[in-house]
């Protein structure tokens, strides 16, 4: 063979390749530029102070019990929204793939529809609904079920409420993506062999739909643990996330290395429950892929 | 010799069921009775109505008014867990998330059987597909026949009385459809259960069927023995699907011979007195006539237009002298071949009036 001859094949897989990269260019530029730039940046904050290095931000962890129970609220936080979120999207995401093609529309159209509305409309929508005068209260009221009105508003309830609500939509379009994709022919098979309703549930549809639980619980409980516009409006001062921690860190104290080392931590928490959700689940899966 | 079902087995009676989805028939006032221990094919054309019937019969369908009985007992309005069938369904449906045993033993656990019973219901379940020491594999690890035998144990272990099975076979390749065929057929000899067998596969149906109940646009058109069905169908539509017909119009002479484009044929059976009539010509009762001589009866002789080798025998298209289009088949011996001709050059082809079936048009 002489070295002058090129293996065609062999220079149109380096034309792709090229052409797959000049197509990623793009994205890969905002990714690195508004992601991984300012997260090196923050992690290089968190250890720096007064010009030299430290790990005094971190140590705050260990001595501070305003961080300890702000973490820990959080996380509870996060426990609460996520069995609430499965309580009421599991029903609502087994109706919808149970329906016809036409209902099962109507129903997600219905889940996915607030999706759309801001944050922050929505949240206020809540304080409308909730507060002392609120639609609610006025209600229970005038019905005589309460004498006086409940504090369903700046507190830690109604924090659960809205975000609940807002967070919603990521527990049922996973349930719904996984429930959609178990065969009727099981459950059929497993009533016709014998089972009853529940049994057939309990031990055909439930254990084929825990895919889709594990990855609408880590969507809805990561997602908790980052919230800032629903408890700041709802908590009333109450509920204390870290995300507040790190905003007050630098509105009021200008201090870039605490701020720096919560959101550290808190990414790294983040990391660790998707680490440990891809032992159930592949992570391409949580986020939707097929 | 031991057998898994030792309950009394029971027929099943179909009574006057239809079902309606808007103004669409999809089962027209069906009647069927099959016999405690026998099996029967339900054959049809996809859209046939043959998968709302079994629909029908496992209790996932509620018919728009008929009964179902499972001996004496009316089952119609059961729910499909207090109905005691065993289905075997068409993508076999088996548990994903559960190896072979769990699946297996699943109607037991459902059942409330003692778990004392279950590993030697297990045993004989496993042993019946000999599939004897697979209990642990995951349903992944198995092949697409292994799976159906899974399926199989499965709908059998709970000793049903009665067995549905819905297109069992038709995703195995053909040489393990047929070996699955027969070991289906020793398998129901050996249980002595009622099966029900739903197929578009009418060789399928033929094979194994004590009787085969052809269906279609929602109606039964005949029930009757394979032999039967072949030979003598009750229409065109069961003459055409059925075998390898050629379906030619024919004129009526009088009840023993019709009249196909001028060439009277006799019939060894009586013509029946409609008007719309037509010649069922199966390809392998096609003899190719070597000096067609005038006197001789019922033959037909035209233009060789294509010859197709299919291995085991050759299919020889013809056109009659007055167009009319049929095919048949020689075997591909010595023999076969010497009769041969190649596309353009005359024939003459024999029908034994035996042979020679005339059936009116579908109703």
């Amino acid at each position: 063979m002489s070295m002058s001859s090129v293996n065609p094949s062999l220079a149109h897989q380096r034309r792709e390749r090229r052409l797959v990269l000049l197509l990623l260019a793009p994205a890969l530029a905002v990714v690195g530029g508004l992601l991984i730039v300012p997260l090196c940046w923050l992690a290089w904050q968190s250890v720096r102070q007064d010009g030299g290095f430290t790990l005094a931000h971190y140590a705050r962890f260990l001595t501070d019990d305003v961080y300890w129970m702000t973490f820990l609220q959080t996380f509870r936080m996060a426990f609460i929204v996520t069995a609430a979120a499965l309580i009421l999207g599991y029903p609502v995401a087994y109706v919808a793939a149970g329906a016809s093609r036409r209902w099962s529309l109507f129903i997600l159209a219905m889940v996915v529809l607030p999706f759309w509305t801001s944050v922050l409309v929505r949240a206020y929508a809540w304080l409308i609904l909730l507060q002392r005068r609120g639609l609610v209260n006025t209600a229970l009221t005038e019905l005589g079920l309460v004498d006086t009105p409940l504090t369903l508003v700046n507190n830690e309830f109604g924090t659960i409420v809205a975000t609940v609500h807002i967070l919603l939509p990521f527990m049922v379009l996973p349930l719904y993506a996984t429930m959609q994709k178990i065969p009727p022919e099981l459950t059929m098979a497993g009533s016709s062999l014998g089972g009853t309703p529940l049994h057939v549930f309990m031990r055909v549809f439930l254990p084929l739909s825990l895919p889709g639980v594990v990855a609408g619980m880590v969507l809805v409980f990561v997602l908790t643990l980052g919230f800032y516009i629903t408890p700041e409006l709802l908590g009333g001062g109450r509920t204390y996330m870290v995300s507040m921690l790190v905003s007050r860190n630098i509105e009021v104290y200008n201090e870039w290395g605490a701020a720096s080392s919560i959101s550290v931590v808190l990414l790294a928490c983040v990391f660790f429950i998707f680490r440990l959700a891809s032992f159930v689940i592949p992570f391409e899966r949580i986020m939707g892929a097929r | 010799m031991s057998t898994v079902i030792s309950r009394d087995t029971v027929g099943v009676s179909i009574r006057g069921a239809s079902k309606f989805y808007g103004s669409f028939r999809a089962l027209d006032a069906i009647d069927l009775d099959v016999a405690p221990g026998e099996f029967v094919s339900i054959l049809g054309p996809s859209g046939s109505g043959k998968t709302t019937l079994l629909g029908i019969l496992g209790g996932f369908v509620q018919p728009t008014s008929g009964a179902i009985f499972l001996g004496e007992r009316d089952i119609t309005f059961e729910p499909p867990h207090k109905r005691d069938i065993g289905i075997v369904f068409q993508n076999y449906a088996l548990f994903p998330h559960m190896n072979v045993a769990e699946n297996v033993t699943f109607p037991l656990r459902a059942r409330r059987m003692p778990k004392s019973e279950w590993p030697a219901r297990l045993k004989s379940a496993l042993d019946m597909v000999e599939l004897g020491g697979f209990g642990a594999r995951k349903i992944h690890e198995l092949s697409g026949g292994q799976r159906q035998r899974v399926a199989l144990a499965r709908a059998m272990i709970f000793e049903p009385r009665l067995i549905l099975m819905d297109e069992p076979l038709s995703a195995l390749d053909k040489q393990l459809r047929e070996t699955m065929q027969i070991e289906l057929k020793h398998l129901h000899r050996k249980l002595a259960a009622t099966m029900i067998y739903v197929t578009h596969d009418q060789r399928e149906a033929l094979t194994m069927s004590d009787r085969v109940a052809v269906m279609n646009k929602g109606q039964l058109i005949q029930v009757d023995t394979p032999e039967r069905l072949h030979d003598h169908p009750a229409d065109a539509f069961v003459a055409g699907f059925i075998g390898e017909a050629t379906l030619l119009p024919v004129r009526r002479l009088d009840d023993r011979s019709v009249d196909l484009d001028g060439t009277r044929l006799i019939s060894a059976r009586p013509v029946p007195g409609v008007t719309e009539l037509f010649l069922a010509v199966h390809s392998e009762k096609l003899t190719i006539v070597a000096d067609a001589g005038p006197g001789m009866e019922n033959v037909l002789s035209g233009v060789v237009t294509e010859t197709l080798y299919q291995g085991e025998s050759i299919r020889i298209f013809l056109e009659l002298d007055r167009g009319a289009r049929l095919s048949l088949r020689v075997p591909s011996n010595h023999q076969g071949r010497s009769l041969l001709k190649m596309p353009g050059e005359r024939i003459a082809v024999a029908i034994h009036p035996d042979d020679t079936i005339v059936v009116p048009n579908v109703r």
